[in-house]
């Protein structure tokens, strides 16, 4: 066993090693049309880190480099609010290094038992200000426009505490790929954030330098003068601009970035132009890379009154087929989310009802840490539960999961309405049905006397619960007040999704996004979507990957689509088609539906193969999913010709109709010669990778 | 921070809505174009935008609080009026010529929750209004 073991390690490693080699840029090595979008990609523009910019964050010196007013000491190597101070409260860090106008990660671990603290990243201002009210490592990433933090209590709070605090600039957030915007100026910087501009990356072998910009003063009084990439506006008594009058920037379909740095002693009204938009800058510092899709050609800086030297650091522009979305509420949002509950580590919030029961917090839990609690009873003769109402949980397989081990209860019964329910022996890991059974129950032993208890259903998961039992075979007896089981890490997920781990969730917006959950682009099915500008395809081949995760299955879906359909030389894929729950690899007006149904929710890793010469309606489409060919109930073929000159709409039909529910991971769209099939197996892989459907 | 809604209209006051809402703000354009009606079957009787909006314009549109009871019927538990007069005064210096009882109506009209889309429709009954024809 341990040999078998020891090789399927060794064949995932190299299956790994295999993926890591691969880059979908691969595909369009000879500049072939086409798209690659990959929600996945704020992973690398979020991780890398400048240096730590905190000083003594540790409080190994003490308060020494703090502004600590008389309510802060260092205990333990930790800095400690005496407990229901509100009066000379603040911890202020001041001139840390910070430049203004750069996005950074703010790290810090707290503790606090009641009550809130609030952090200011600026210090002189309540923009970004955070109220915090549970325990925990924080990490926030903002814009941040002062050179200045601090910590206080606005009312009072008990237990306190701050260490390892950490500062540092997330120095690729230059290149990012995912704008909240359409205009590309606010990079999507967190999963929940609305999705308005991706990039396509077909084209992205690094920014194309656009050199040779010449600039003009247009207007005003004030002196400029232009030193390489320079631009100096002097002694501006009204306002003074200055424009790019040539260059090599082009200005179709691509989005430019511009990075400045403006210096200035005395000035006023200075700002930035990029393809039209205006941008306030800062002074004395390199502002964070903006982007922006406009067509307009202006590029432009302005001085009302001063003298402004204007560095120009990058000017550049990053050519495709971008997606964005114009109209606010209509834009997917990125997403990661998996754990449908919330508040799955504070059982003390009003979310998890208490039935003849009280929770206790700080025991130490099955990864050693201290965020188990414990279920205890009270003295009633009753039910002794905790329980929670998730909402929008489909109907489906759906598991739901939580940690137990025994206390001076050795039993638990986990229920859930439209479940069903079990009990289970916290000793040995053993379970019984109860009256209503789910369709698959376990236990997983995880070591020290905890078991991961699930039990599965295909229906709608209404309330969770979890009950401390005496015998194994009841859920209500007389109780014994502060009696119980230990709990931890609630998870209520679609079965399929089970192999991933646990995922804490605190609110909607607020859950545990790190590199295990995979990043999807999340179109709500009513009236998400995005379109590139028009495409060339010069072909006749065309090849379609798709990481989706299908949350319906009646009704025509759109996941994407050549044209505004119904014309002669289109492609679409639809999920589902009609009814069927199945997939619909569209062809010109044809359909080309899969013989086997795919029940939502469910996540596949789709690819087609077009190509209008071959011979049958199945080969011009070559659809596979999950790795494996698929066959087509219908397969209608279509006569030969080009791919029509059109945008890409995806989630939507031409942006108005039938609309798209559920999730989308990369998505790849080339046009070009039929890949061959170790291509295809490499690109599935490498989009299964980032999707997690096999 | 943005803030969701959903916002449902009724069809005849969807035109002014999309106007309104464009003249406030360039994300505001394209607003209301998923019909819904009772049964599915075009035409659409209500119109439907869903999603992430700024603070200022979640300001200025009325929204209302639901809760649902044991026995599935909703009850209306809260609503804030929005501040029509705004967006009257910001559609006038936009050029857009609309009137304060215009803008009234469209909020009277309007259904505007933070409510799911599909748990809205629920509410009021209403589906995506589809063609009949296989596209």
């Amino acid at each position: 066993m341990q040999l078998r073991a020891t090789r399927l390690t060794a064949i995932a490693h190299a299956v790994r090693r295999a993926i890591a080699s691969f880059s979908p840029a691969s595909l369009f090595a000879a500049n072939e049309p086409g798209v690659w979008y990959d929600p996945s990609d704020i992973d690398r523009y979020m991780t890398p880190l400048g240096p730590e910019l905190v000083a003594n964050g540790d409080f190994s010196s003490g308060l020494t480099g703090w502004a600590a007013q008389s309510s802060w000491s260092v205990v333990a190597g930790k800095a400690v609010l005496q407990d229901g101070v509100t009066a000379n409260s603040q911890l202020a860090k001041f001139d840390y290094g910070l430049v203004n106008g750069k996005l950074v990660e703010i790290r810090f671990d707290l503790t606090i038992s009641s009550g809130s603290l609030i952090f200011r990243p600026n210090y002189a201002s309540t923009t970004n200000q955070q109220a915090l009210t549970t325990s925990g490592t924080k990490v926030l990433q903002l814009l941040v426009a002062a050179n200045s933090f601090e910590f206080f209590a606005l009312s009072a709070c008990t237990g306190a505490t701050i260490d390892n605090i950490s500062v540092r600039e997330l120095t690729a957030i230059g290149t990012a790929t995912m704008f909240q915007d359409a205009a590309g100026t606010t990079p999507v910087t967190a999963v929940e954030q609305p999705v308005g501009l991706i990039l396509d990356k077909s084209r992205q072998q690094g920014f194309e330098d656009v050199t040779g910009a010449v600039w003009t003063k247009t207007s005003g009084d004030g002196v400029v003068t232009v030193s390489g990439n320079q631009i100096t506006i002097s002694g501006a008594t009204t306002n003074t601009t200055v424009t790019r009058t040539s260059g090599s920037i082009p200005f179709a379909s691509g989005i430019a970035r511009m990075v400045v740095r403006a210096d200035w002693t005395s000035a006023t009204g200075v700002q930035r132009w990029l393809r039209g938009s205006p941008l306030a800058l800062a002074n004395g510092v390199s502002n964070l890379a903006t982007m922006s899709l406009n067509n307009a050609s202006l590029e432009r800086f302005d001085v009302s009154t001063g003298t402004v030297t204007f560095t120009v650091i990058a000017f550049d522009y990053w050519v495709g087929a971008h997606a964005s979305q114009t109209t606010a509420t209509s834009r997917p949002v990125l997403s990661s989310r998996v754990n449908q509950l919330v508040k799955t580590e504070d059982f003390a919030d009003a979310a998890w009802t208490k039935i003849e029961a009280t929770v206790a917090s700080g025991f130490t839990d099955s990864a050693g840490t201290s965020k188990a609690w414990k279920l205890q009873e009270n003295a009633a003769s009753a039910n002794h539960l905790i329980t929670i109402s998730p909402t929008g949980v489909s109907s489906t397989t759906n598991r739901w999961s939580v940690e137990v081990k025994a206390g001076e209860r050795n039993y638990a019964l986990l229920f859930g309405s439209g479940i069903g329910g079990a009990y289970f022996n916290l000793t040995d890991g053993t379970s019984v049905n109860f009256s209503t059974a789910p369709d698959n129950k376990g236990a997983v032993n995880l070591g020290n006397g905890w078991w991961r208890i699930w039990i599965e259903k295909n229906a709608v998961a209404g309330n969770c619960q979890l009950y401390a039992s005496d015998t194994g075979s009841r859920f209500s007896y007389q109780g014994t007040a502060g009696s119980g089981i230990y709990f931890a890490f609630p998870d209520l997920r679609p079965a399929n999704q089970s192999a991933l781990p646990y995922q804490r969730v605190n609110t909607a917006t607020d859950y545990d996004a790190g590199p295990a959950f995979p990043r999807y682009l999340k179109f709500d099915g009513v009236d998400d979507s995005l379109v590139t500008p028009t495409i060339t395809p010069g072909a006749d081949k065309a090849q379609v990957f798709a990481g989706v995760r299908k949350l319906s299955g009646t009704g025509f879906q759109m996941l994407v689509e050549l044209g505004t359909g119904l014309n002669e030389s289109s492609f679409a894929v639809t999920a589902p088609s009609s009814a069927n729950n199945d997939y619909d690899f569209r062809l010109v007006t044809g359909s080309g539906q899969t013989q086997t149904v795919y029940p939502p929710p469910t996540t596949n890793v789709l690819s087609a193969g077009y190509d209008r010469a071959a011979a049958t309606g199945q080969l011009q489409r070559n659809p596979r999913i999950n790795g494996e060919p698929v066959a087509l109930v219908t397969a209608v073929p279509a006569g030969p010709g080009s791919f029509m000159i059109a945008p890409l709409y995806i989630g939507r039909r031409a942006s108005t109709s039938l609309p798209f529910n559920g999730h989308l991971y990369p998505l790849i769209v080339r046009f070009g010669p039929t890949l061959t099939e170790a291509q295809i197996t490499q690109t599935e892989q490498w989009v299964n990778s980032k999707t997690g459907a096999y | 921070m943005d803030a969701f809604r959903t916002l449902i209209l009724p069809a005849a006051v969807t035109p002014l809505a999309r106007e309104i809402a464009a003249t406030l703000s360039p994300g505001g354009i394209g607003m209301w174009t998923t019909g819904l009606s009772p049964t599915g079957a075009e035409p659409a009787t209500h119109y439907i935008s869903t999603g992430l909006i700024s603070p200022e314009f979640a300001f200025m549109v009325p929204d209302q609080t639901w809760e649902q009871g044991e026995d599935g019927a909703w009850t209306q538990t809260g609503s804030t009026p929005g501040n029509p007069e705004a967006v009257h005064a910001a559609c006038n210096t936009a050029g857009l010529e609309v009137t304060l009882a215009q803008v009234l109506a469209v909020f009277d009209a309007a259904d505007v929750t933070e409510q799911e889309p599909f748990t809205a429709l629920g509410r009021l009954g209403l589906v995506l209004a589809q063609p009949n024809t296989e596209p």
